[in-house]
């Protein structure tokens, strides 16, 4: 035990001999899905990308604010950032069903009446389920049009009174009246104050109930396990090097075992992954404000996570004969695993039929047991986390037999 | 006693050993002394048990040392050809490593540590990085690296390769004067010099052979050929032919006015000679004795010329 404690640590010594490298490799994933965030919309500033496709249920025929409220995500500024389709839902299925659009908005029976009336009332987002990345933007997309309606009942609340007597007499509201309200709107939105936060509108995914994922948490995950796995096939390449170089028998020529070896090579290896992780997990708290409710939890997946990198990296270097083929492989397997795994392009970007591969990326559960971490997802971490677990106990023992096997090559 | 029996081996259809024999007494320096590519390495990764010899034995204190090799491990210490150590760490920090490794606890391979570091005169570099170090000072560590669990055989493989000759010198002091003292030393090398001054007794190896070996003194013996001694100074040719030498041990196998050359059998009866001439009022300039050696010896066993350059 205390040479493997001594070495280990002499391992985890010599990692920071070049803290240079760390800090690029820290700093690289940050840089990289701080660029994607921001591509994909940042924390909900203006950034020119492609519009959303949504299309729109209105089921509260001649409602005047579910009216209002589709006339405002046709409007031509709205134009650039939501295409909408105003269809019924069975055709809105079938667009989201062929992915043309990347959400549905239900407006129910009855929406305009109930919120007249202040009766809590509810629009439906109906998400493609295979998308990760622009049922993100909906939600964002559909959050602009809840607070458009609230900033509505706000501005208008003088207003409100007129409309209401208006619905109960069952009149209909000229347009003239609504334009010169809609007009209107520039003037008010100057004079506007937050009075209005009660809200009236609840924005609910129909598959499940959470929150809406951050696109940060997203990139910045699959972007960090990416990088780390570099970082521990670059740390176990080492002992495929050290396996040509007489260190190694003048370590077995101690009293040093060749598991008690193999051993502490991977410990150094997961406290140190693990390390970067927390520099991590604390930078994506600083910097993308990502926030998880049990510090205990967030602990266990990083353990987790960087025992299954070293795993899967200790496996490698099981399988290869010399430095050469460990570097192949190391490089097949992190963009294979990258790619599957939805840490470069998001899982529901992949086609069909490389998507259900992604089950088989390690990298899958790590970001994925990240998201559901902050999104307070428990079930599916717990599940995610499970399954990352089980994978790991595999590759441990298949990498203890070959990595043991190589050992024993190399001295009688 | 290490007792080495008829080791052979082969690498694929290269023949590096072809059956070597010898003995280390307990106390000795033994020296390996032969060319690049005489099998020295081999020689010595076998009896350090790294690799298995085809065929042969090695018994110390009568124990076959391929049959308990975690018991000879722990009597042996070996300072390969190559560096070996991380070079990210300090030197102390890479000796409390192997000190634990051996076995030692925290207190003994602190104090072993800081012995060496003093010894090996890196005292005063122990904060530093290795990879810091010059090529001395490396070849030093990695010679601490092989003694720090006080081994009771030592082997060392060409341990100052790519180092000046201060360097050199400053690594066989240490050898023979501190680091012997505790240990039997079995000492490969290509340098004539190292070998001459280093070594108690010496085989000279080529081609996976041994070709001779024993004292410097025994080699040179087998020679077969005779120390010279020239005087210089100022002779008369009758007086110095009349000299009666006594044995049949020395020879004068050439003179001239100031210059007269000896052949000796012995070199112990040289001072009897200086005697005689003063006896007989010979005046002497200049001594000059002309041993043959290790030099002349290899060429004549091996065919090659040692001498660097
Ligand atoms: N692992 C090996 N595989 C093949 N040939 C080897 C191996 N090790 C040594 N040899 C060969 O055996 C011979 C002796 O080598 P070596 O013991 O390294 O000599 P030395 O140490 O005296 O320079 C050389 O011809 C060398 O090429
Ligand atoms: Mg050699």
């Amino acid at each position: 035990m205390r040479k493997i404690v001594r070495l280990a640590i002499s391992d985890y010594k010599r990692r920071w001999n070049k803290p240079v490298l760390i800090l690029l490799y820290i700093f690289t994933p940050v840089v990289l899905s701080l660029i994607m965030w921001l591509a994909f919309g940042g924390a909900g500033k203006n950034h020119d990308f492609a519009p959303l496709r949504i299309a729109v249920v209105n089921k509260d025929k001649d409602g005047l604010l579910s009216e209002f409220m589709v006339n405002a995500l046709n409007n031509e500024k709205t134009k650039k950032h939501i295409k909408t389709f105003i269809v019924t839902e069975e055709k809105a299925r079938e667009m989201i069903n062929h992915r043309k659009v990347s959400g549905i908005i239900i407006f129910p029976e009855g929406f305009s009446k109930d919120i007249l009336n202040e009766k809590k009332t509810e629009i439906t987002l109906i998400k493609n389920p295979t998308e990760t990345i622009y049922p993100l933007i909906a939600e964002t997309g559909l959050d602009l049009v809840k607070d458009g309606t609230n900033y509505f009942l706000a501005i208008f609340h003088d207003e409100i009174g007129v409309i209401r007597q208006a619905v109960e007499k069952d009149e209909k509201i000229n347009s003239v009246t609504l334009t010169s309200m809609y007009n209107n709107i520039g003037d008010k939105i100057t004079r506007l104050t937050p009075l209005f936060t009660d809200k009236k509108i609840v924005v609910e995914d129909i598959k499940k109930k959470k929150k809406g994922t951050s696109l940060a948490i997203y990139f910045f995950a699959g972007m960090s396990f990416f990088f780390m796995f570099f970082i521990s096939n670059a740390i176990l390449l080492d002992m495929v090097k050290e396996r040509n170089k007489f260190i190694i028998k003048r370590l077995f020529l101690s009293e040093l075992k060749k598991k008690e070896y193999y051993f502490a090579r991977l410990v150094s290896t997961v406290v140190f992954i693990f390390t970067i992780e927390l520099v991590l997990a604390v930078t994506g708290r600083l910097l993308f404000g990502i926030k998880v409710d049990s510090l205990f939890w967030l602990f266990a997946a990083l353990v987790i996570s960087a025992l299954l990198l070293s795993l899967c990296s200790a496996f490698i270097m099981g399988i290869s004969r010399n430095e050469k083929q460990a570097h192949n492989y190391g490089m097949i397997f992190v963009f294979l695993f990258a790619i599957l795994g939805g840490s470069l392009i998001p899982v529901s970007a992949l086609p069909a039929a490389v998507r259900g591969l992604s089950v088989i990326s390690p990298l899958y559960y790590m970001t994925e047991s990240m998201i559901s971490l902050s999104t307070h997802d428990m079930d599916r971490f717990f599940q995610v986390l499970k399954i990352a677990t089980i994978i790991a106990a595999g590759l441990f023992v298949i990498s203890w037999f070959l990595n043991i096997k190589k050992l024993k090559k190399i001295v009688r | 006693m290490l007792t080495v029996e008829n080791i052979k081996k082969s690498f694929g259809t290269v023949q590096a050993l072809k059956g070597i024999s010898f003995e280390v007494n307990k106390g000795e320096i033994f020296g390996l002394l032969g060319p690049n590519g005489a099998g020295k390495t081999t020689a010595l990764s076998i009896l350090t048990s790294l690799i298995d010899p085809d065929s042969g034995s090695v018994f110390y204190d009568g124990e076959n040392i391929f049959s308990h090799p975690a018991w000879w491990r722990k009597k042996i210490g070996v300072v390969p050809q190559e560096i070996a150590f991380y070079e990210e760490l300090t030197a102390r920090d890479n000796l409390l490593l192997w000190g634990a490794l051996y076995g030692l606890s925290d207190k003994e391979a602190r104090e072993r540590a800081g012995y060496l570091l003093q010894l090996m005169g890196l005292g005063s570099k122990e904060k530093a990085k290795v990879s810091e170090f010059s090529g001395g000072m490396k070849r030093r560590l990695n010679i601490a690296l092989g003694i720090v669990h006080k081994p009771e055989v030592l082997f060392l493989d060409e341990p100052t390769v790519g180092i000046d000759v201060q360097a050199r010198v400053n690594i066989r002091e240490l050898l023979r004067n501190f680091i012997h003292e505790e240990m039997a030393i079995i000492y490969t090398t290509h340098q004539l010099e190292e070998a001459e001054e280093l070594c108690d007794r010496l085989a000279i190896m080529d081609e996976g052979e041994i070709r001779a070996q024993g004292t410097l003194k025994e080699l040179i013996a087998q020679l077969g050929e005779e120390t010279e001694v020239e005087f210089t100074g100022d002779f008369e040719e009758e007086t110095v032919r009349s000299l009666e030498f006594g044995t049949t041990n020395v020879r004068l196998s050439r003179f001239s006015g100031d210059s007269i050359l000896l052949e000796v059998k012995e070199e112990e009866i040289i001072p009897d000679i200086v005697e005689l001439f003063m006896k007989n009022d010979v005046t002497i300039n200049t001594m000059d004795i002309k041993r043959p050696n290790l030099e002349t010896l290899f060429l004549k066993l091996t065919g090659k010329n040692l001498r660097e350059g």
